[in-house]
């Protein structure tokens, strides 16, 4: 006998999490299978920015909607998630990257967003760690800021769970049971189950519970290593900076850490090994725009898997195909701050049929066209 | 304090033949000896204070791991000393929480 749910979600990471809460606070019965634990892939390994400029217009008034949720998430879920509003500054490389800031940063504007145009001097004010010659300017927007990725996952899952919220952890999806274009039966390596909504919220491995049901997901997974530092003063690397294209970024957690990121590199076989390529990458980065960093000692490094659909902007919404088969997933590296306004129009989606903002963007026959 | 005398290796064959500089004080040190040792060797054992509470923090793993021993070396906050081999006028100040970043 399969276990029977009213929507079962694959993968626990924070879109599967804060679905779980949302769904369950609307009385909805939730089943979270996860093949490891509770945020182990790439939303407890992300460098916890909580960013709306520079987003796909698309996605921006999601992010506006979810930067407010995360203001009162910890209280919400009684569990900290270090939130904290330490604003977001991008680097223009070039004369033409600066050129190419003050076209979004106006588009942002108009669509409310606080976003100013910096100076070289008043980057440089703002990150003082940065070198004054190698950079031609910045935008900055104060409402951003960061929180702790994996106490986010946390908090979710445990206020889910709180509402009643069933999560089976180290639990693999091996194979689904479809008849006539409905699910029969979700395999499971603890057996069958069966949800009237299925979400695949599996982030890089959303193509493989994709061809399960004979779906073909868009997703292809890329490789993102972080370095960690020593504890450091705040004022180190006070907004989170980032120079966009392939470049990096750098953030810092609130105990004091700061993260030397880079761009995600496409990779085979979900290998999230850690490479000295990327090492050397962003050791050589860091130097050339952060020197002072040069004699800071870094403790350990790791990696993640980050997953891109073409367009770089998520996949959500039912398909046609199969009845009450769902996707969540593509967020393409910037989904964190996503979470909590994504767990809740899915779950608006699931209950009422339609969501409070529109998700028409990230439909899933978008590439067909 | 530091062995003179070791029951099985015999005399010591290390000379303090450096500086260093702790809080503006000047200390001894061996070439090739960590932060730390020379410091015990000083009889400096408050090496940092903490973050939260402004607790006294010292020597404590001696092999990188702890974080317990970190201090301000030459401007570079947070710098493990018990892994840290010292230099000729080196400037070391204990540090309180997590520093101060000078650029």
């Amino acid at each position: 006998m399969a276990e029977k749910t009213d929507v079962l979600i694959i993968g626990g990471g924070i879109m599967g999490c804060s679905l779980a809460y949302h769904l369950a606070k609307r009385k909805k019965r939730v089943i979270v299978v996860e093949k490891s634990h509770v945020g182990a892939e790439a939303s407890g390994r992300c460098a916890g920015g909580v960013r709306q400029q520079g987003r796909d217009p698309a996605e921006l008034p999601l992010s506006m909607e979810s930067v407010e949720m995360w203001l009162g998430l910890s209280e919400e879920l009684s569990y900290d998630v270090e939130y904290k509003r330490v604003g977001n500054l991008w680097v223009a490389r070039s004369e033409q990257q600066l050129e190419d800031f003050e076209k979004r940063a106006k588009r942002e504007r108009e669509a409310g967003l606080d976003v100013r145009m910096l100076t070289p001097e008043q980057t440089c004010k703002m990150m003082p760690s940065l070198v004054k010659e190698k950079i031609f300017g910045g935008t900055y927007c104060p409402t951003d800021g960061i929180a702790n990725p994996i106490r986010a996952d946390f908090a979710f899952a445990k206020a889910a769970r709180a509402l009643g919220a069933k999560f089976y952890t180290h639990t693999e999806v091996t194979g689904i049971t479809l008849a006539g274009g409905e699910i029969k039966a979700v395999e499971t390596t603890r057996g069958k189950m069966w949800g009237e909504v299925v979400v695949n919220a599996a982030g890089p491995w959303a193509p493989v519970i994709g061809r399960m049901v004979g779906i073909d997901i868009p997703i292809q997974p890329k490789r993102c290593q972080m370095m960690v530092t020593q504890q450091l003063p705040e004022t180190a690397c006070a907004p989170f900076t980032v120079t966009p294209g392939d470049y990096g970024y750098w953030t810092q957690t609130i105990h004091g850490n700061v993260l030397l990121g880079h761009t995600s590199r496409p990779v085979e076989q979900y290998d999230k090994g850690v490479t000295f390529e990327a090492i050397s990458f962003q050791t050589r980065n860091t130097l050339q725009f952060l020197p002072s960093f040069g004699k800071v000692p870094v403790i350990r490094c790791y990696a993640g898997l980050t997953e891109w659909t073409p367009d770089a902007i998520p996949i959500v919404g039912f398909v046609k195909e199969i009845k009450g088969f769902l996707i969540d997933a593509g967020y393409s590296g910037h989904g964190f701050c996503l979470g909590p306004i994504s767990g809740k129009l899915v779950s608006e989606l699931i209950v009422a049929g339609r969501s409070s903002l529109s998700l028409e963007a990230f439909d899933y026959y978008r590439f067909q066209q | 304090m530091r062995i003179e005398d070791h029951p099985i290796l015999g005399p010591s064959k290390v000379k303090a033949t450096i500086e260093i500089e702790v809080d503006g004080k000047k200390i001894p040190a061996v070439p090739g000896e960590m932060i730390s040792s020379a410091l015990i060797a000083a009889g400096i054992k408050v090496l940092r204070r903490t973050v939260k509470k402004g607790e006294a923090r010292g020597y404590y793993c001696g092999i990188g791991q702890c974080t317990d021993c970190m201090m301000t070396v030459d401007n570079v906050p947070s710098v493990r000393t018990c892994i840290t081999p010292v230099r000729e006028g080196m400037k070391i100040r204990t540090q309180s929480g997590h520093g101060e970043w000078e650029v």
